[in-house]
């Protein structure tokens, strides 16, 4: 009962700790890049403004689950290829592995 | 250009340095109280009259992107989508915060120096700027950079 106890307090404690730590990354850059589109270009193919594509970029936004899906999908690809978790030791974290 | 204008809170900051300055004009000059509250009608009256004309020449420009001249929505807040959304709750938050403190601020003022007239009207104009320059100063904060990429091409 006590391992019990002790193994929850232990993984309530990593969560709350992968929450403070994770950052969102993504490369949306780099695949605009790939496929030679501007800000711009992006924001009217996804239907957002062109800030909105540069706060993404740079990390300043996160965005919702609706617009990460519909980044993905200009890019032909999925949503953890352009997004993922890093933690703040620089370790890549879920997604994109 | 005109959209700028009337969507900064810049603009609305200079208009109510333009309402301090005459405050402090009355408070400096009191033979200039009897034309006072003319002057400050006319002034009220051409701010009006001239943001009205700006929106008129600027709907018939774009009429694609018209400027409702009927709404509660605040000017200066961008909404086209989530990301300017993000910045416009981020200005607010900071704002309401500033007012948080300002507020009690202003009491204590007004309750000890509020027997002079233009002291509440003082602290209201220099609390409304104080505003504007944040929510300015908040959205610049994160737009700072993007003009860089306008043309971007890869």
């Amino acid at each position: 009962m006590a391992n019990l106890t002790e193994g929850i307090a232990d993984e309530v404690r990593i969560n709350i700790k992968e929450r403070i730590l994770a950052m969102l990354e993504n490369r949306v850059r780099e695949l605009r890049a790939r496929f030679r589109m501007s800000q711009s270009d992006l924001a009217e193919k996804v239907g957002i403004t062109r800030q909105t594509v540069g706060l993404i970029e740079k990390g300043d936004y996160s965005p919702s689950v609706v617009l990460a899906l519909k980044l993905a999908k200009v890019f032909g690809t999925t949503v953890e290829e352009v997004f993922w978790l890093r933690d703040q030791s620089g370790e890549k974290g879920e997604g994109n592995d | 250009m005109i959209r700028q204008i009337v969507r900064s809170p810049l603009t609305v900051m200079f208009i109510l340095a333009v309402f301090m300055g005459l405050l402090g004009l009355g408070a400096a000059a009191p033979e200039f109280f009897e034309e006072y509250d003319r002057i400050i009608l006319t002034v009220t009256a051409v701010i009006g009259v001239g943001f009205f004309l700006l929106v008129m020449i600027h709907n018939r420009r774009h009429p694609s992107s018209k400027i409702s001249m009927a709404t509660w929505t605040p000017y200066e807040f961008k909404e086209e989508d989530e990301g300017l959304k993000w910045i416009t709750l981020q200005a607010c938050r900071k704002v309401y915060m500033f007012y948080y403190y300002a507020i009690p601020a202003a009491a204590l003022v007004i309750f000890f120096f509020g027997d002079r007239r233009f002291v509440p009207f003082a602290a209201l104009f220099l609390m409304g700027a104080i505003q504007y320059f944040i929510f300015w100063r908040e959205e610049r904060k994160y737009s700072r950079g993007q003009d860089v990429d306008e043309d971007e091409e890869f």
